[in-house]
């Protein structure tokens, strides 16, 4: 990427807290995501991560400080956001097709009654950016995890958005599976800016410009456009609330061996 | 059968009888496959036994207070939607568990219309129609509202079956999508209440909820698509409906309880099926 580019701030938190049931979540969170960045989003179970992801959606308010996407209120953002869940979460019983699903990204923005040739048209264009218009009429209970995986991502496309956001798009996906959603989403990433909350170092390592680490703080390197691959240390603060957890230390050491 | 055949041309009661059968399948296959699919028979059945209350109420103004206009019908819509409304905003607004808020809807709507009805003449004949349902005491005028509801739910899902099945599926994505999903959560509750009262007349109170829940879940196990799943619970609504009229008519058994004979028969049946083809294609799951 050029580093001369003047690109656009599209996340910002200034000093965000957030806490649930009065137990702090996030504390004094600061962080500034530019366009076409790909963010991975790293920390312990628990250390605030999906909260960071909830609150850039707009499904949850911050109690104190400013969140602004795209240089307005989440919730005004939200529709040019695609948000891509973890398929584990769905109902496998739920009697839908693959394209039924990618329908759904439209419904929002459609009128009332049933869709029309041109939206069916567009799912079926989010279905192909993903390589499975073949299975368009496949019970979405019937793909694999992967294969689920990418219909959510095509769903997420349909809305057309500015900015992907993914919760864990490789747990329960098999390797090469997730191996096929890394190219995907460094396609993806040439027009948008991509977040990836994930636990997968490798793909931490080799396919993201910066990586936030979030264990109630955040912590972000400042000039993520003029090396391309920045590391955050986790280690500045809080040492007492990761130094029990294996996945964080081993995701800090990463970071900070890189 | 021959008996059932000849009294339908004959009077008018039966005739009655078959179209609300019909009425109430339209309305069973749809809203019965949404709630099967969202898992919400419960939040049925509470506002099921609430519309006692409203059934009650009515029955009491009408006998003894002279209010003639006020059905039993009349008061199940009202305490219905009523129920549905106080389910919704529970749900959207407040932090009270689901299950509480559903037991209290479900029990005090049963205690309020168990004192009403026992303040009325005919107590008994009343709350024994009321729970297991008299599909054969239906009206003129109750047909003409039981269609009207009908019109009603046929035109609501026409109109918002993509948002209703979007916020099923996934809620969080539908809200970031920019639906408005409490506001189609609440207008689901309205509809699932208004399909309820359609029910009630039908199999009664008690029975309501396999009625909703056992045509939906057949249809389920023969089907991979909501559409097709809507268009199968209502067919198989319908034959349980008519069938349970048709058998229980000479023998002079109770006829909502025949009908969720048929149904569940028909459920068992659909459960056999589905094992035995999956014994005999392991391929399918394969691929």
């Amino acid at each position: 990427m050029a580093a001369t580019e003047k690109r656009e701030i599209v996340i910002s938190f200034d000093k965000v807290d957030f806490s649930y049931n009065g137990e702090p979540v996030l504390i004094d969170v600061n962080l500034q995501v530019q366009e076409r960045e790909i963010i991975g989003i790293v920390g312990p179970n628990g250390g605030g991560k999906t909260t960071l992801l909830r609150l850039i959606l707009g499904l949850i308010k911050p109690d104190r400080g400013e969140i602004l996407v795209f240089g307005d209120t989440p919730a005004r953002s939200s529709h040019r956001l695609g948000y891509v869940p973890q398929h584990m979460q769905f109902d496998h019983r739920f009697p839908v097709a693959a394209l039924d699903v990618v329908l759904m990204g439209l419904t929002g923005k459609t009128g009332f009654g049933p869709f029309s040739r041109t939206q069916a048209a567009a799912a079926e264009e989010a279905l192909d950016a993903v390589s499975l218009l073949q299975y368009r009429k496949k019970p979405f209970a019937e793909l694999s995890g992967g294969q689920r995986q990418r219909v959510l991502i095509a769903r997420a496309l349909a809305t057309s958005p500015d900015m992907l956001l993914f919760d864990e798009p490789t747990a329960n996906v098999d390797t090469s599976a997730g191996e096929q959603l890394y190219e995907i989403l460094d396609r993806l990433n040439q027009t948008m800016t991509i977040l990836v909350v994930s636990h997968d170092i490798g793909f931490v390592n080799h396919h993201i410009s910066s990586v936030v680490c979030v264990n109630h703080r955040v912590r972000v390197h400042p000039t993520s456009d003029l090396t391309g691959r920045n590391i955050v240390d986790l280690y500045g603060h809080d040492m007492a609330l990761i130094r029990h957890d294996h996945r964080c230390s081993g995701e800090g050491h990463s970071c900070t061996s890189s | 059968m021959y008996q059932f055949l000849s009294d339908l041309q004959q009077f008018r009661f039966l005739q009655y009888a078959v179209m609300t059968g019909v009425l109430a399948s339209i309305a069973c296959g749809i809203i019965g496959s949404y709630v099967t699919v969202r898992r919400t028979t419960y939040i049925a059945g509470a506002i099921a036994h609430c519309t006692l209350g409203g059934m009650g109420i009515a029955g009491y103004l009408s006998k003894e207070q002279g209010l003639v206009f006020l059905t039993p019908l009349i008061g199940a819509v009202c305490a219905a939607l009523l129920a549905a409304l106080i389910i919704a905003w529970m749900i959207n607004r407040s932090s009270a568990r689901l299950d509480t808020v559903l037991s209290a809807v479900w029990a005090i709507g049963m205690a309020v219309g168990i004192i009403f009805i026992s303040k009325t003449s005919g107590y008994n004949e009343d709350l024994m129609s009321y729970l297991f349902g008299d599909i054969l005491m239906v009206s003129f005028n109750d047909l003409v509202l039981i269609s009207l509801l009908d019109l009603f739910l046929l035109i609501s899902v026409f109109l918002f079956y993509n948002r209703l099945v979007a916020i099923s599926f996934d809620e969080e994505f539908a809200r970031i999508s920019g639906i408005r999903v409490d506001l189609y959560n609440t207008l689901f509750l309205c509809l699932v209440a208004l399909t309820v009262v359609l029910l009630v007349q039908v199999v009664g109170i008690i029975l309501v909820v396999a009625l909703l829940a056992l045509p939906a879940a057949t249809a389920g196990q023969l089907t991979t698509r909501l559409p097709a799943m809507m268009l199968a619970a209502t067919l198989l609504c319908f034959i349980s409906t008519t069938g349970g009229l048709v058998i229980s008519y000479t023998p002079n058994l109770p006829a909502g309880a025949t009908i969720i004979i048929i149904a569940g028969l028909l459920y068992l049946l659909s459960l056999a099926v589905s094992r035995f083809r999956r014994h005999h294609a392991p391929s399918q799951t394969g691929n």
